[in-house]
């Protein structure tokens, strides 16, 4: 008896549970709370407001579970095993706020808050007897929504309370929200380190506002002034570029002038270093394989240096051929640079290296194999028209008609206009009628085509059309390389 | 990264802690769905503003509910209009699904780092 009692003791020593804290402090029935404690055991048992609750999922000093549906709202004992704690319980369709983007603001910002149940909502900020001062719609959804704060409210301390849209209005729990005076404009970082020129650039500080356009100054230890624009966010963040002209390696002195006529002088100097240029590197040639005169989009990171133009290479042993850059765009952030370029049109068949030169440094070299595409002939229809002309246009399908891609470009490129579409350079393909008498053969018109389909209406049309007879028609392409090659389609009747 | 959570809810379902997707018996309807939506901060449109975007979790790939998109001004636009029914990346969606499986997270900011399909690195902040 008093070795069991003993091991009731010890067991009791060794599992005694206490419970530090509940998240949130205050919930809806359905809603999911966070226990957290300290030896909770290998199967606690949990009681909310006398409710006995399912575990969902627990660790010695963690256990998740959710609020009975049952439940009525006001305060509650959460149980674990014994140990206690109190929580607030909101009414069923009570708002619930998880997280609110700034619990500091000036009047005017706006703020974010993620939660449960904030659709057609409302927000209040009531001053310490109670009183709303300020009211205004929730925008948003069901989990996320936004208001700003007015631009005349006084500065002080406010509880933020989320007025629900269902029958009753029921409130959220009060929320701290401390509005504070707009004080000097002052840049305390900016990211990344050390940006090269014209890349994206970030201001952190206080008070950056008011929102809207900004200039960003850039003078270096002689002086000299760069000048860029800006977006500031109103509080605590302006989005900029390096200017261009930037110099690799200098460090600058950075100034902010708001379109209020404000400036970050006020607020102490910042100074910025310029990083130097990467040596460009390739990450994809895409496709890698097609046709002189054919388009490559190449992507990777440091293809710009500055405002020049990057030089691409094509190269085959000791010859290397350079390639029209029909446009490119620097990247935002971790993404990749990309540059749209033409395949040389002069290119024989076989594997090429393509290298792209940034500033002075070269890149790695990425495979193009230029291939030609065999030009064949598999179908043709119609075959016969009658002597008054045709019906309707010949479908000539096959391959090798033409270079393959079209890239449609939507991000605004950095090197050419924005939203264009960019197509190959045109081979020079021809449809033929030869009716074997030993004259010309006659073209006809080519309608559309692209690499594997050509509409093409018979020589003369409607208005002189073929004369009665059997015609051998052919396709003829040449691709600008002195290798114009045929293939017959096939045998046409006028009847 | 993945495999390590993957491993770690194995291991908590083998040891009877309930890994893996949870239950919740007696929900209202609306309780339901909120369980099968989780809220995260990410760059949903390249424009390197973090956008409030809500995910419906109960099918792989995530399909998205709602999107606040942030904007440079701070103020958000909702762009849920635009977006509903749109498929989250793949990856994205599978890396989300990985630390839901353990997570104890109520109130919390997770930040999630991944690759997308295209195999760029994205930074996912969940946020529960």
């Amino acid at each position: 008896m008093r070795i069991l009692v003993a091991l009731l003791a010890l067991c009791a020593f060794t599992f005694a549970q206490s419970v530090a804290s509940v998240t949130p402090e205050c919930a809806s029935p359905g809603d999911r709370i966070l226990i957290d404690g300290e030896d909770f055991g290998e199967e606690p048992t949990v009681t909310i407001g006398g409710t006995s609750v399912e575990v969902i999922r627990h660790t010695a000093t963690k256990i998740l579970v959710e609020i009975p549906e049952d439940l009525a709202a006001g305060e509650a004992t959460v149980d674990v095993d014994g140990a206690t704690i109190s929580m607030e319980v909101l009414e069923a369709n009570a708002p619930l706020v998880l997280h609110q983007s700034a619990s500091t603001a000036t009047a005017g910002q706006a703020i974010i808050l993620i939660g449960r149940r904030l659709r057609n909502a409302t927000v209040e900020l009531r001053d310490a007897e109670g009183t709303a001062v300020f009211m205004t719609d929730l925008r948003g959804r069901r989990r996320a929504g936004f208001f700003k704060i007015s631009d005349d409210i006084a500065t002080g301390s406010y509880d933020l309370v989320v007025v629900g849209g269902a029958e009753g209005n029921p409130e959220s729990c009060a929320r701290k929200l401390e509005i504070v005076a707009a004080g000097d404009a002052t840049i305390d970082e900016a990211t990344p380190a050390a940006q090269t020129p014209g890349r994206a650039i970030r201001f952190h500080g206080t008070d950056l506002g008011p929102l809207g356009l900004c200039r960003v100054a850039w003078t270096d230890e002689d002086g000299a002034t760069l000048r860029r624009i800006g977006i500031a966010n109103g509080y605590n963040k302006v989005y900029s570029r390096v200017p261009f002209q930037a110099t690799p390696g200098a460090t600058y002195s950075i100034v902010i002038t708001f379109n209020d006529g404000s400036t970050t002088e006020a607020g102490g100097e910042f100074k910025y270093e310029v990083g130097n240029f990467a040596a460009p590197m390739i990450v994809s040639l895409n496709p890698s394989t097609g046709p002189a005169g054919d388009l490559v989009r190449i992507a990777g990171t440091g293809l710009f240096a500055g405002r020049e133009i990057p030089k691409v290479e094509f190269t085959q042993g000791d010859v290397a051929v350079q390639a029209r850059v029909y446009a490119g765009f620097v990247a935002l952030g971790d993404r990749n640079d990309n540059l749209i370029v033409l395949v040389p049109g002069d290119l024989a068949d076989g594997d090429y290296d393509v290298t792209v030169t940034a500033g002075d440094q070269v890149s790695n070299a990425e495979v193009f194999t230029v291939e030609t595409p065999a030009l064949t002939v598999t179908s043709m229809t119609p075959t016969r028209q009658s002597a008054r002309g045709p019906r309707r246009p010949v479908v000539i399908k096959g391959s090798g008609f033409g270079p393959i891609a079209d890239i449609i470009f939507k991000a605004p490129p950095a090197v050419s206009g924005a939203n264009a579409v960019f197509r190959p350079i045109d081979w020079k393909l021809s449809v033929t009628w030869d009716d074997g008498q030993g004259g010309d053969p006659l073209e006809g018109t080519i309608l559309t085509k692209n690499d594997s389909r050509i509409v093409v209406l018979t020589p003369g049309g409607w208005r002189n059309p073929l004369a009665v007879g059997t015609y051998t028609v052919r396709v003829t392409r040449d691709p600008g390389t002195d290798s114009e090659e045929t293939v017959e389609a096939g045998t046409f009747t006028v009847q | 990264m993945h495999w390590k959570l993957s491993l770690c809810a194995v291991a908590l379902t083998a040891i009877g802690c309930g890994g893996g997707t949870s239950t919740a018996p007696g929900d209202s309807s609306l309780a339901t769905a909120a369980q099968e939506q989780v809220v995260v901060e990410m760059d949903l449109n390249g424009d390197e503003q973090p956008d409030i975007v809500t995910l419906d979790t109960t099918e792989l790939p995530y399909k998205i509910v709602d999107v606040l998109q942030g904007t440079a001004t701070g103020e958000p636009i909702d762009a849920s209009d635009f977006h509903r029914g749109a498929r989250l990346d793949g990856e994205i969606s599978r890396a989300i699904a990985d630390y839901l499986a353990d997570s104890f997270g109520v109130q919390t900011r997770t930040e999630i780092d991944c690759d997308n399909e295209s195999g760029e690195p994205v930074t996912v902040v969940v946020m529960e």
